[in-house]
């Protein structure tokens, strides 16, 4: 489904990802593990075509096709989503208006007039169960995307919007981090969900918070711009008790 | 061809000569003919660059009755303005003028029989001459600067509208100004004059198709607000990119009346604006609200003065500009509080958003306050840079346009909210063309 072959980027003249590979296949649950700085996040946003992120070595296949070059909003079209470790705020953009659109893009279907009735009315009968399972309200749809949302309402607003889209593979960056117990337990379920559903997942993560919840098949460790190490779940398990330590000997 | 002054003053003498005007208006015209070859630029647009040889000064364009005998290229500009056909035929009071001269007219019967004279100002000026004179030229004059010379010398068409001593007009009177032939210089000069307690609300447009090569736009403005009176002006522009555009505006509150001007400019390859309100009247008030869009290699120098010259007087300034590309947006807010204005308060707010790393915006704020009891604030937020938002609704599946849309809309969400419905759509949809047309 997704594969990295030697992928270097370079962020602001510095070079971050050093050659990574990785391959994840479709259906699986995979993890990136590893320390804070090591590019886990660059490698998602580069994944995703952040401009700012420069490919300058390797390639990104996506479905065998490669997408190292295409804009980030095709890369979107053709199933590819990342949920943000750290979520813009953009102001004036209304959620229901915002998830209308982003339901419109995958499905083609309209509310009924732009009127904001008809597009809240519209969004809560396409997501009304998601909504309600990550604690937003219907209030939460007059509100601007992330203006003024909790850390944690940033996340969970995050895994909403793939439940918008449905994508074929979704990159979590960090969903679990700055949120509640029983927030976790609902994200993790919802993973669960999307998982049975079809949804190939890429989740980064530093914590055992989701682990639990899904049957990981594969986990990555990155280190320093390149994934150093793959394993079972119990690669997890090791780490998670001992460190990285483990993995650099 | 070169400009000489006996080429511009036989201009003035053939348009005045066309058009049928009076001597005071001929020898006005003649005069500011000769006054252009002795003045400077105004100060806010020194810098601009315009080949005065190159542009034609008149061009008459054919009349209309109907909205659907206008030329085909003519209909599809005024629909780059966002209004829909079926939309314009309901605009109360509209007028179209394209190039020179005013080709559509229906100011509604409703309107004459409130006592309110709104028509193309040529029309004006035959049938109230006595009315027009007394305020023609009294805001703004041909000897200030060579743009306003020129003006007084060539100008042709543009709106006069009266309204009478405690008359509300109930719907927003419109025109619609367009620029068709290559190169042209269009320079429609525009009166609004609100009685004690009179309240109107005057929405102009000015477009051009995108094909025009070199054009400049030096329309006048004056508004005139008597005790008590509300006048709003919301003017929406969308230039193509060979425009200069140089417009002059001014406005004069008398007590206890407001003055509200939103101006959404779009395009141009560079707009030089200084609009000077006087708050004249002890309580009087000025909104003066500005959203702007460039892209491309497009400049805006935009800005205000507000003159607070009695007490209790309010001004509130918003702009709001995003640059797109190489696009520089630029905003000088000037306020001023004279001494002896007491209980006087201004206030400027600036707000910018650069949608890539190339573009610039500037805010130069001037405040100044000779009396004591008085208040003036300034709050700028310059050059956010947009290319993560632009990043995260892209990643979701929207295109270019439709994040940058997106974007430019919530951006000036707050300021488009506080518009009435019909109008603020029209915004939204003018920025959309805008955007669109990148
Ligand atoms: N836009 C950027 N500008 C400058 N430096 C950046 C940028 N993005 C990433 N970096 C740098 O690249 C390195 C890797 O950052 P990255 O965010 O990919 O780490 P991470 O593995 O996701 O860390 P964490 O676990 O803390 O989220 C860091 O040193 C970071 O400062
Ligand atoms: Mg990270």
């Amino acid at each position: 489904m997704l594969r990295l072959e030697g992928l270097r980027v370079r962020v602001e003249d510095r070079e971050i990802l050093k050659g990574a590979d990785l391959e994840v296949q479709r259906g699986q649950v995979h993890l990136i593990i590893g320390p804070n700085g090591s590019g886990k996040s660059t490698l998602a946003l580069a994944v995703a075509g952040h401009p700012a992120y420069e490919v300058v070595g390797g390639r990104i296949f996506f479905e065998g096709e490669d997408i190292t070059s295409l804009p980030p909003d095709e890369r979107a079209r053709r199933g590819l989503f990342l949920a943000f470790q750290n979520p813009v705020e953009i102001e004036g953009l209304n959620m229901a208006d915002y998830l209308a659109k982003l339901i419109e893009k995958r499905t083609g279907e309209k509310p009924l007039t732009p009127l904001r009735e008809h597009v809240v009315e519209f969004v809560m009968e396409k997501l009304g169960p998601y909504l309600e399972a990550l604690g937003f309200n219907e209030g939460f749809l007059d509100r601007e995307i992330n203006v003024g949302f909790s850390g944690g309402e940033k996340k969970k607003f995050e895994i909403l919007q793939m439940f918008a889209l449905r994508p074929k593979l979704a990159i979590l960056d960090e969903p679990d981090s700055g949120v509640d117990v029983d927030s976790l337990n609902v994200i993790g379920r919802l993973l669960d969900r999307a998982v049975q559903e079809g949804i190939t997942l890429l989740l980064i993560t530093h914590t055992g918070g989701l682990y639990r919840h899904l049957k990981v098949d594969r986990v990555h460790v990155m280190y320093d711009g390149r994934i150093v190490a793959s394993g079972g779940g119990d690669l997890f398990e090791r780490i998670q008790e001992s460190g990285f330590e483990v993995v650099m000997r | 061809m070169t400009l000489t002054e006996e080429f511009l003053v036989s201009k003035a003498r053939q348009i005045s000569r066309e058009l049928g005007e009076p001597d005071w208006l001929r020898e006005m015209r003649e005069r500011s003919a000769r006054l252009f070859f002795k003045l400077d630029m105004p100060e806010h647009a020194r810098h601009v660059k315009v080949d005065f040889e190159s542009l034609e000064y008149f061009s008459p364009a054919e009349k209309a009755e109907k909205l659907e005998e206008l030329p085909q290229e003519i209909r599809e500009t005024l629909e780059a303005l966002g209004i829909p056909e079926e939309e314009m035929e309901m605009l109360a009071g509209m007028q179209v003028q394209v190039d020179s001269s005013i080709v559509y007219q229906t100011f509604s019967d409703q309107l004459k029989s409130l006592g309110v004279i709104a028509m193309p100002i040529d029309r004006a000026i035959r049938e109230h001459e006595d009315l027009v004179r007394s305020y023609f030229a009294r805001l703004a004059g041909p000897e200030e600067n060579k743009i306003l010379a020129l003006h007084y010398a060539l100008w042709a068409g543009g709106t006069f509208i009266y309204v009478p001593e405690g008359v509300e007009v109930p719907f927003p009177i419109s025109a619609l100004f367009v620029m068709r032939s290559l190169p042209v210089a269009q320079a429609d000069h525009t009166i609004v004059v609100a009685e004690e307690g009179a309240k109107v609300h005057y929405i102009e447009g000015c477009s051009a198709p995108s094909y025009i090569r070199e054009a400049l736009h030096y329309g006048v403005t004056e508004v005139w607000a008597y005790p008590g009176a509300e006048v709003r002006i919301t003017t929406m522009q969308n230039w193509a990119n060979h425009v200069i555009n140089l417009p002059t505006k001014r406005g004069v509150a008398m007590s206890r009346a407001k003055i509200e001007w939103v101006e959404s400019l779009m395009g141009s390859k560079h707009t030089a604006v200084r609009p000077v309100i006087h708050l004249r009247g002890e309580g009087s008030s000025a909104r003066n609200v500005g959203l702007s869009f460039v892209k491309g290699e497009e400049r805006h120098d935009a800005g205000v003065v507000i003159r607070h010259l009695a007490p209790n007087t309010k001004s509130q300034v918003i702009s709001k500009s995003v640059a797109k590309d190489r696009g520089s947006t630029n905003f000088y807010g000037k306020v001023e509080i004279v001494q002896g204005a007491k209980g006087s308060s201004g206030f400027v707010q600036c707000d910018s958003l650069l949608l890539s790393p190339e573009a610039s915006s500037e805010t130069i704020p001037a405040l100044r306050s000779d009396e004591i009891d008085s208040e003036l604030g300034h709050e700028a937020y310059v050059g956010k840079v947009a290319e993560d938002k632009l990043f995260y609704l892209m990643s979701r599946g929207l295109s270019e346009e439709e994040a940058i849309t997106m974007i430019v809309l919530g951006f000036f969400e707050p300021v488009v909210r506080d518009i009435p419905f019909e109008y603020a759509n029209e915004i939204k949809k003018l920025i959309e063309l805008s955007i669109k047309g990148m």
